[in-house]
C-alpha cells in the first residue's frame, strides 16, 4: 500500500512532504513518526500533526512528535515497498544486531 | 567488525557500538562528530543513569507538571506515539520495574543486581502505565512515583536525528548505526545499503539492502542481560507481568522508513511472541524473527536469502 503522509499545520507552522510506502498500517494508525531533520524541514513545532492519505481513498489524522520537521524519503523501488531487498554481496556498511 | 573502511568510523557509546558510514569519504570526520554531537543531545536529555540528565533531574516531581526542553518533550512524544501505537507493549512507564529487576545502572556495571529481593514475581497489574504520562506542548505530567524508561525508543530516535543532520549538513549519503539501530538519510549512488542482519553469533545471519533513506532495527532477548537473584534476565519487558518478556524470539529485525518505527515494531514484536507475526503483517512492515530454535521466520515481504546461517560475509566498503 502506498502511502503519502501530508505535513498540516500545528501551531502554526507547515510542515514538510512525507511520503512512505507500505506503511499503511501506521498511517492508518494515524502515527506518523518522523523524526530525521531535513534541510528541507521547517524548524521546530512543539506540537506538530500529519495528516495521513493511505492510498487514494481514506484519511486519518495522527500526531508526529518531533522537534523539527523532516521526511522519510524512502521511495518505491525493486524492494516492492518494503525497503528492504535480498542482499547484493560483497560486504555490508553496517550492521543490525540487539544491543 | 564495520569500522575498519575509509568511509566507516565506529566507537563505543550506551555501552554498544555506533558506527557512521558516507558516501563520501572526506566527510566521514565531521559526519562523525555530528553523530556524536546528537548521541550527546540527547544521553544528556533522557540518559537514567547519570544522575544530571534532564531526565533524572525531574523524576519524582512531575505530578502537577513541568516543564521540560524541546528535546526531551520530542523523546517523550516520540516514546508515547510507540506507546500507542502497540497498544502499550512499548511502554515507557516501565523505568521504576527495570530498576526493581536491578537495572539501575549502565549494563556494564551489571553483573548481579542483588538490591531489593523483588525477585521474578509476576506483579499483580501495573500500577502506571504510559497512559499516566501526559505530555502538552514541552509541559509533561505523570504521577510522581513514574520513573520514565526512554531506552526503547530513544537510540532509535537518536539514529534517525543523526542520519538527518549528516544528510542536511554535508550533502552525502549516510547509514547510522547505533547499536544496531540503523538509520540512513541522503542518496547513495552506488545503489542500496548493504546491512548484516545477525544478532549473536552463532545465530542465522542474512545480507540485505536497505534503500537509501529506509531504516533498520533489531530487538533482542539475548543482549543487555543480567542476574536477578541467579536468574539470568533482560532488558525487554513485557508491561503487563512487568517481567522480561517470555522468549519466544531470540531476536526481531524490522525495517520500516525511520528507526523509531523499526525499533517500535521489532520491540513490541518480543513482547507480543507469539501474535507477532500476524500483528506485524497488519503494519505492512518486512520483519525477520527468529525463533528460540534459531529458525527464521519471514514477514511482509522480507526477502528470502541463501545464506541465512551463511558466514565468512566480507566487511567491503
Amino acid at each position: 500500500m502506498n502511502s503519502r503522509i501530508r505535513g498540516a499545520r500545528a501551531a502554526g507552522a507547515v510542515l514538510g512532504t512525507i511520503t512512505t510506502v507500505a506503511f499503511g498500517g501506521m498511517a492508518a494508525l494515524g502515527i506518523a513518526f518522523f523524526h530525521q531533520e531535513s534541510a528541507t524541514g521547517s524548524g521546530t513545532s512543539s506540537s506538530p500533526s500529519a495528516t495521513a492519505t493511505p492510498g487514494t481513498s481514506d484519511d486519518s489524522t495522527g500526531s508526529a512528535g518531533s522537534t523539527g520537521s523532516g521526511s522519510v524519503t524512502g521511495g518505491p523501488t525493486a524492494d516492492g515497498g518494503t525497503g528492504v531487498s535480498a542482499g547484493q554481496g560483497g560486504g555490508f556498511q553496517g550492521r543490525s544486531s540487539g544491543s | 567488525m564495520t569500522g575498519s573502511g575509509p568511509n566507516t568510523s565506529e566507537w563505543r557509546v550506551w555501552s554498544t557500538t555506533a558506527s557512521v558510514a558516507v558516501t563520501d569519504t572526506g566527510s566521514l570526520r565531521v559526519a562523525r562528530e555530528l553523530v556524536q554531537s546528537v548521541v550527546a543531545e540527547v544521553d544528556a536529555a533522557c540518559s537514567r543513569f547519570r544522575p544530571d540528565s534532564e531526565l533524572a533531574r525531574i523524576t519524582g516531581r512531575t505530578s502537577a507538571g513541568v516543564e521540560v526542553s524541546p528535546l526531551l518533550a520530542a523523546l517523550v512524544r516520540t516514546a508515547l506515539e510507540a506507546a500507542a501505537l502497540t497498544a502499550g507493549d512499548v511502554d515507557p512507564a516501565v523505568g521504576h520495574r527495570l530498576i526493581e529487576l536491578g537495572y539501575d545502572r549502565d549494563i556494564e556495571e551489571l553483573r548481579d543486581a542483588r538490591g531489593v529481593p523483588v525477585g521474578l514475581r509476576r506483579l499483580p497489574s501495573p500500577r502506571f502505565s504510559w497512559r499516566d504520562v501526559h505530555l502538552c506542548g514541552t509541559t509533561l505530567a505523570a504521577p510522581d512515583e513514574v520513573v520514565l524508561d526512554l531506552g526503547a525508543t530513544a537510540k532509535a530516535f537518536a539514529a534517525d536525528r543523526a542520519a538527518g543532520r549528516v544528510a542536511s549538513s554535508l550533502g552525502c549519503g549516510v547509514l547510522v548505526s547505533l547499536g544496531g539501530d540503523i538509520a540512513t538519510a541522503g542518496a547513495r549512488e552506488d545503489g542500496p545499503w548493504q546491512v548484516l542482519v545477525e544478532d549473536v553469533p552463532g545465530d542465522p545471519r542474512q545480507q540485505v539492502s536497505l534503500t537509501p533513506g529506509w531504516a533498520i532495527a533489531t530487538s533482542s532477548t539475548q543482549k543487555r542481560r543480567w542476574l536477578r537473584d541467579g536468574r539470568s534476565v533482560h532488558h525487554i519487558l513485557d508491561p503487563r507481568s512487568g517481567l522480561p518478556a517470555a522468549e519466544m524470539w531470540r531476536s526481531a529485525t524490522v525495517a520500516a522508513p525511520t528507526c523509531v518505527a523499526a525499533n517500535t515494531l521489532s520491540t513490541a514484536a518480543i513482547v507480543r511472541g507469539p501474535a507477532a507475526g500476524s500483528w506485524l503483517a497488519q503494519q505492512g512492515a518486512a520483519a525477520r524473527l527468529v525463533d528460540s530454535a534459531r529458525h527464521v521466520h519471514r514477514f511482509g515481504g522480507w526477502p528470502e536469502a541463501a545464506d541465512d546461517t551463511e558466514g565468512a560475509l566480507l566487511d567491503v566498503r
